[in-house]
């Protein structure tokens, strides 16, 4: 047991530059991929909360089959598929857009949609009885 | 045409592999369920500091650290000590510890919503304190933790598929196999979006339904 984590003085030097580019890579990709996810909720929000029925289903048909599909599914279509549509997405691209995808759930739930609903409801007119 | 033929061909295979998937989740389920109840009663009943120090740093840890990070350990870190696990125990004890971490928080908060009254009102009448836990306490706390255990449990069946690069033969394993040797990547991995969508989109439903059954929808 003891000699597993000696085993770190020996290659950390090796291994630390390596380590620390992955974690960078994977800090970037997740504020990309929260940026990108703000965006996309705040469509789906609107979208949810428009007068229009056809667009209101559509967002709930996303929202839906994002949540029922594997983030690891969505990423390798993203990846592997699209290119056969013409559409080449980079690696580096394809993850965030894949977390972005499904945020939207999350999105719907938080605090995006109580500011939307207030727009919505200060956009409005006042009722009498109110 | 053609394509859909071929589609039909690799059907039977990735539906096993949906099937693989079905029982890791649901073993995992009985092992993450297991463990979070005890952690939860643990941490809800415990008077102890060290006990409470040592769950919340299990949990801090587990809900840290990927998934795939402690099958990785569990998988490939374990056999340098001469524990060798076949893959899909190795997934089912990773998820399961992951679990055990989630659903031990999940009970908890349900533990603790319930007023303090039930338990001395349990003590006054005679009842030993497991049967109060067993009688009153953990099938209220279940009911008012429903919707958080759903989402726990379809999350659960989307997770099976980080198994697959411990090479469990579960579906996303299958269909990544099968993209190399037929090249059908587009209609391949759409058939494995349906598939997973067909097998949580019922138990989501179905956990709907018995929230409005037992009441405990907002």
């Amino acid at each position: 047991m003891i000699g597993f984590f000696q085993q770190y003085p020996e290659y950390w030097s090796d291994w630390s530059a390596r380590l620390l580019l992955g974690a960078r890579i994977t800090a970037e990709l997740s504020l990309i991929g929260f940026a990108l996810a703000l965006v996309l909720g705040a469509l789906l929000v609107w979208a949810l909360l428009s007068p229009n029925g056809i667009l209101r289903r559509l967002a709930a048909l996303f929202i839906q089959s994002m949540r029922a599909v594997p983030l690891l599914a969505l990423l390798l279509a993203l990846y592997f598929a699209l290119p056969s549509l013409g559409l080449t997405l980079s690696g580096y691209w394809a993850g965030p857009s894949a977390w972005a995808c499904r945020a939207p759930r999350t999105l719907r739930k938080s605090s995006v949609v109580a500011w939307m609903r207030c727009i919505a409801a200060s956009a409005k007119p006042l009722s009498p009885s109110a | 045409m053609a394509n859909f033929e071929v589609f039909l061909g690799l059907l039977p295979l990735l539906l096993k592999g949906a099937l693989t998937a079905l029982e890791i989740a649901l073993c995992t389920l009985l092992l993450a369920s297991a463990g979070g109840v005890v952690l939860a009663v643990l941490l809800t009943f415990s008077r102890s500091r060290l006990l409470h120090g040592v769950i919340g740093c299990f949990i801090e840890w587990m809900r840290n650290v990927p998934a795939l990070a402690h099958l990785f350990l569990i998988y490939f870190g374990l056999s340098y000590l001469g524990i060798n696990l076949p893959a899909w125990l190795a997934a089912i004890v990773g998820l399961g510890l992951v679990g055990s971490a989630v659903l031990a928080d999940i009970f908890r908060s349900g533990l603790q919503s319930l007023h303090v009254g039930q338990h001395e009102a349990g003590l006054a009448v005679g009842l030993s304190r497991m049967q109060i836990l067993r009688c009153i306490l953990l099938p209220q706390a279940l009911r008012v933790t429903l919707p958080a255990f759903a989402n726990y449990v379809t999350q659960l069946i989307k997770d099976t598929s980080i198994a697959s690069a411990i090479a469990v033969p579960e579906i996303m394993f299958l269909a990544r196999n099968l993209v190399t040797s037929t090249f059908q990547t587009s209609l391949i991995y759409l058939a494995v979006m349906c598939i997973y969508a067909a097998m949580i989109l019922p138990i989501g439903v179905g956990f709907i339904r018995l929230e409005r059954h037992l009441g405990s929808a907002r």
